[in-house]
């Protein structure tokens, strides 16, 4: 069983907060647990009584009530207290908790936006509601990298209930802003043919600007690989960059059993790899 | 030198202009709610104009390291209109309580009308009520009765002087207010209001003491540099670096310090910009921004 995800919240806030902010939160965890606390009252002042710094947990997890692993490396002390407090205030109304994120949302300056975007995947009824997914669309339309960051990444809530259109479009915006889309849950899951291709139209659109292509694209353009792929990985495969070597060796094993004419090129790179983890990453293409 | 711009319209300045302040120096700004040079007719454009300052706005300064704050308030112009100063001012306790809201403003009078006054008390109070300090706005014409109108309308209710920013002052105000405690704002325009020049003569009349600089730079003629420059033109006239700092950085912050939401400490570190901070693989950084 992994640990309650308020119990691992609750220890990472105590690390970092002060003691009278911490008395002050259980003050108000306590009236919301009861049904007394007007969250859209409480929210404001989470920041200002618990810090606005990072976590600094870049190894954390919690795990949500379907099973899935979500990360808080990039959550902040009020994130975590603000998702403590949604999460007492579900214990008493556990049918309303993620109507509450959302009108909590639609009140919130962006810190209280960000919190309560990261507490959908946690409430109860994040597996079937889509009562919040209103803030999550308003979110990946706002030029805050803050709050898209929150609405998107590391968040199975997003990547359950957003329709496919909108999924694609936020995979893409992720990249397009620099953040890592290995942070969206289901990534491969939801991948169609369309999102194959304009990952591959993106890193073109990079490559011919000159200006850096996220190496964690590759695999996602080799899920439905459309056509020109291969060579370009094959390209990439001697890139200077670890990180693109890896990246295409895993994408091209992802492509082998469509392309086996790739395999030879893929022997004749892992004769002449440098990198451990690239070697790996060929042996296990090839094994595929 | 470091600086506190203390009253800049930045919802009307494109994002260039943020990326010049910080070049000058500005690391922290303070934006009051305002008209937009046309009226409004609905309360709800308010609400959305009051979540930019709080959202969009910081997030547009902290891009180039500046902290934003903002100040709420029904302006004093907008109070004269009956389809929106009610429903304002009903909304407005929800947005006091936020986070980076460090005062009440701008209020005060401007035409100086009975609903202007009915609704600047009623905001003086909200202000008590949160304890906030405010931020007044006053007249452009008739500016000295109106000076004398707000210091009455202030004594009247109770009001803290110490918690009162009276702004907009000039040659003929700053006399009414100097001995009442309350904090003296000088807007430095281009070519209205008050320049470099007189405001350091004034300064070498007047003294330090509760002197507060800005630009209030808007969508009208005026610029967003003005504090810089005046910064400059007084260390010419003979200002010592500690008192250009005083005028510049401490007056204001201990101003807006009152809201208890304002530490000077928290200026050093960098602004929110976006959570991929603690990730420890951020692209962003990677930017340099």
């Amino acid at each position: 069983m992994p640990p309650d995800p308020d119990r691992v919240l609750a220890d990472l806030v105590a690390a970092r907060a002060r003691p009278e902010g911490l008395t002050w939160l259980d003050g108000a965890l306590a009236d919301a647990a009861a049904g007394r606390a007007d969250l859209a009252a409480v929210f404001p002042a989470v920041s200002r009584q618990l810090g606005r710094g990072g976590l600094d947990a870049p190894g954390a997890t919690v795990t949500t009530a379907a099973g899935e692993e979500l990360s808080l490396a990039a959550w902040r002390v009020d994130d975590a207290a603000r998702v403590r407090l949604l999460l007492a205030a579900a214990r008493h109304a556990p049918d309303r908790a993620l109507a509450l994120a959302r009108e909590l949302y639609d009140k919130g300056d962006a810190r209280e936006r960000a919190g309560a975007l990261r507490a959908l995947s946690l409430l109860p009824g994040a597996a079937r509601d889509d009562a919040a997914l209103p803030a999550v669309l308003d979110a990946l339309r706002v030029t805050q990298g803050e709050l898209f960051e929150a609405a998107v990444c590391d968040s199975p809530y997003a990547s359950r209930h957003l329709p496919q259109l909108e999924w694609r479009k936020a995979v893409l915006k992720a990249a397009f802003i620099g953040l890592s889309i290995t942070r969206i849950a289901r990534l491969h899951d939801r991948c169609d043919a369309e999102l194959s291709s304009s990952v591959l139209d993106f890193a073109r659109e990079r490559e011919a600007a000159g200006r850096p292509v996220p190496p964690a694209l590759w695999p996602l353009a080799a899920r439905y690989a459309p056509p020109g792929l291969g060579a370009k990985l094959l390209g990439y495969l001697e890139h200077p960059a670890v990180e693109h070597r890896r990246a295409a060796a895993e994408a091209l094993g992802m492509m082998l059993p469509g392309e086996p004419r790739l395999r030879p090129f893929l022997v004749d790179h892992g004769a002449r790899e440098p990198d451990e983890h690239v070697v790996r990453a060929l042996r296990e293409a090839l094994a595929s | 030198m470091r600086i506190f711009e203390p009253h800049a319209h930045m919802y009307s300045r494109i994002t260039d202009d943020y990326e010049q302040m910080a070049l000058a120096g500005v690391e922290a700004i303070l934006e009051p709610a305002f008209w937009l040079g046309q009226p409004r007719t609905h309360v709800g454009t308010f609400l959305d104009y009051f979540d930019a300052l709080l959202g969009w706005e910081r997030y547009r300064a902290a891009q180039y390291g500046v902290h934003h704050f903002c100040a709420i308030a029904l302006n004093p112009k907008e109070a004269n209109d009956d389809r929106v100063n009610a429903g304002v001012v009903e909304a407005m306790p929800r947005y006091l309580a936020k986070d980076g809201v460090l005062a009440v403003g701008e209020i005060g009078f401007d035409d100086m009308t009975p609903r202007e006054e009915t609704w600047f008390g009623r905001q003086l109070e909200l202000a008590r009520a949160h304890g906030l300090p405010a931020l007044i706005h006053t007249p452009h014409r008739d500016k000295k009765r109106g000076v004398e109108r707000t210091l009455d309308l202030l004594r009247d209710v109770g009001f803290p002087m110490e918690r009162a920013l009276v702004d907009h002052n000039n040659e003929e105000t700053v006399g009414l207010c100097a001995d009442t405690g309350c904090y003296m704002g000088f807007s430095i325009y281009p070519e209205t209001k008050m320049d470099e020049g007189r405001m350091v003569a004034l300064l070498q009349k007047w003294g330090t003491d509760r002197m507060i600089l800005n630009s209030a730079c808007d969508w009208g003629r005026s610029d967003p540099l003005k504090v810089a420059k005046t910064a400059l033109r007084m260390k010419r006239g003979g200002f010592s670096a500690a008192e250009v700092d005083k005028v510049v950085w401490h007056n204001p912050i201990a101003f807006f310090a009152q809201s208890g939401r304002l530490v000077e400490a928290d200026l050093d570190a960098r602004p929110v910009l976006d959570g991929e901070l603690f990730s420890g693989n951020s692209i962003l950084r990677g930017q340099g921004q």
